[in-house]
């Protein structure tokens, strides 16, 4: 059984490379604390253990390969503590000599999926790019342009665990790995599929673009991601990858936090129905219209009297969260505030709810 | 940069108005015909317009010229004939095109994606897509001045989540929409008729998605 921890920070990263003047708005700009934020908006004060604990968060995958007939082989499968903040193509870019061998190569017939090991990182690609993940309880193929964390959180997530007589399940009993199948892409897929992936290029684009998409929910302007000078770019989208906080809080600390929202929250509310189908609302909404995490899924059509679990990074929330808080703290790196509502039939004596502190 | 709200209401309406207007278009002289999809009422940001085109594909028209079939300069690819020009062209020189006009909520505006995909159903990725538009635009007569003023073509090119389907597709980076529209966009708010001046000009990367006969229809 292999096991790979991704969460731990790189400690040979180099040091993340200072932001340019016109990017930084420390000196020029007005300071942002109590004395000159405007009433209306209270500037929460910042909890750097929190951004840290939440970065670093991580979710315990077990991938299994599949055989050419489809079914899950006898072969160990790969556990893996991936960052909330990846992607899974990403996870598995970062640790190709685990997982060569388990990628299929792009010239077997379908269904066959294991290959030999990845002789160099365009094989590697290739492979990539003929991978898809499907997840083990729904048979679903997942989006591999989601966060892993938002992912998890959708169909994982303990609160959706259930209880019986024979599996009673509580949260000293250690949360099991959540199982992926990795299957291998059709080589001709149709018109109707979901867009295919290319590559982690096409990724990274698609991170950039989400994050560019953030700043102008937030503030009305992209000016600063379009300002960002390519090694910076590449120095976030790195970070991400490495699930280094320093690299990405160079750049993120400036796009995102330097100033409150003037625009709109760059909020996304993904809804878990009973059946297990996620619909995905994005609300137009002021910070003065929506102080508070319970406006922003009243606008989503969520009740504060529905039996729901808010989850954002995994952490379950109240309805009187200050949004301030939570976009402060809980912002993924796409700078976008992902909450997952988990709508549950009735109420849960034995679900565990965990309460934030806010300041 | 101008910043003008379209909510969502107004694009629904709008797009359903632009639905009614081209629904026996059908590629004819008429032009493009759209079709509405709005399965949830009560979700106007889901609401979205589709259509289809066919274009040759770059490997298979090289030195071929496209004409053009009315006196607005609207060319239709789908509607040359081929058989004028050069021997008719085997499937696999063909690509079609899906294409959808979707409001994209982060902006407040329209923005169109698109999927192109070979005859057989092989779906075109990003790279290929951007190349037989440029291969498109450089053989139509139009010259885009949107697509010009936004530097290069690729660069106006992004993959991103389809706002009503959640799958990835390609789309025209809307950051700009709003700049192109706020010269046209004055009381009654965004109309029909702002729709598809909005269409005539980023249908442009298509070889035009707009004719005569939809202008005028259009009063309102």
């Amino acid at each position: 059984m292999a096991t790979t921890d991704l969460a731990s920070p790189s400690s040979a990263a180099p040091a993340p490379a200072a932001l340019p003047a016109a990017l930084s708005r420390t000196s020029s700009a007005v300071a942002v604390d109590s004395v000159n934020a405007p009433a209306s908006f209270p500037v929460p004060a910042v909890d750097d253990a929190v951004i840290e604990t939440v970065f670093h968060a991580a979710v315990p995958l077990a991938f299994h390969v599949l055989d050419a007939q489809g079914n899950m082989t006898a072969s160990p499968p790969l556990y893996v503590l991936a960052p909330r903040q990846s992607y899974l193509h990403a996870v598995f870019a970062r640790v190709p000599h685990a997982v060569a061998g388990l990628l299929p190569r792009p010239s077997t017939p379908p269904g066959d999926a294991t290959g030999p090991p990845a002789s160099s990182a365009a094989d590697l690609q290739r492979r990539l790019v003929s991978t898809s993940f499907l997840c083990d309880a729904t048979g679903t193929t997942l989006p591999w342009h989601v966060p892993i964390g938002v992912l998890y959180d959708q169909s994982q997530h303990p609160a959706l665990r259930t209880h019986d007589d024979a599996s009673w399940w509580s949260p000293t009993d250690g949360i099991p790995p959540w199982r992926i199948r990795v299957a291998r892409t059709t080589d001709a897929p149709t018109a109707t599929a979901a867009f295919p992936f290319t590559g982690l290029a096409q990724l990274e684009s698609l991170y950039m673009h989400a994050v560019k998409e953030a700043e102008y929910m937030a503030f009305g302007s992209t000016r600063k991601v379009m300002a960002l000078s390519k090694s910076l770019s590449e120095q976030l989208w790195r970070g991400v990858m490495d699930n280094n906080l320093s690299q990405v809080e160079a750049v993120t600390k400036d796009l995102f936090h330097n100033e409150p929202v003037a625009r709109a929250w760059p909020v996304r509310v993904h809804i878990r129905d009973l059946a297990g189908t996620v619909a995905t609302f994005q609300p137009l909404l002021t910070p003065t219209s929506a102080p508070e995490i319970g406006h922003v899924v009243a606008t989503a059509g969520v009740e504060e009297s529905d039996t729901s679990v808010l989850l954002v990074q995994g952490i379950a929330l109240t309805c009187d969260t200050p949004m301030a808080w939570v976009h402060r703290h809980l912002v993924g790196c796409d700078g976008w505030v992902h909450v997952v509502v988990i709508k549950q039939g009735g109420a849960d004596d034995a679900k565990t709810e965990v309460r934030t502190t806010t300041d | 940069m101008t910043s003008t709200v379209i909510t969502a209401a107004e694009y629904a309406a709008a797009a359903r108005r632009v639905a009614e207007l081209t629904r026996d278009a059908d590629g004819a002289a008429g032009g493009t015909a759209w079709t509405l999809h709005d399965a949830d009422a009560t979700r106007p940001d889901r609401v979205y317009l589709t259509a289809r085109r066919i274009s040759p594909a770059p490997a298979a028209n090289v030195g071929a010229g496209l004409e053009c079939v009315d006196d607005d300069l609207t060319f239709q690819a789908d509607e040359v004939d081929v058989s004028d020009n050069e021997p008719a062209r085997p499937a696999s020189s063909w690509l079609q095109w899906e294409i959808h006009v979707v409001y994209h909520a982060t902006y407040a505006c329209p923005a169109l994606y698109f999927r192109g995909s070979a005859l057989d159903g092989r779906v075109l990725d990003e790279v290929a897509a951007v190349q037989a538009l440029e291969y498109m635009r450089a053989a139509s007569h139009l010259a885009a001045p949107v697509s010009t003023a936004m530097g290069p073509f690729a660069s106006a090119v992004a993959a991103g989540p389809h706002p009503a389907l959640g799958t990835p597709f390609l789309y025209l980076h809307p950051c700009q929409t709003h700049d192109l529209l706020a010269p046209i966009l004055g009381p009654p708010g965004f109309t029909a008729r702002v729709l598809l001046a909005w269409l005539s000009t980023v249908g442009a990367v298509f070889g035009g998605l707009v004719s005569t006969a939809q202008w005028t229809a259009v009063k309102g």
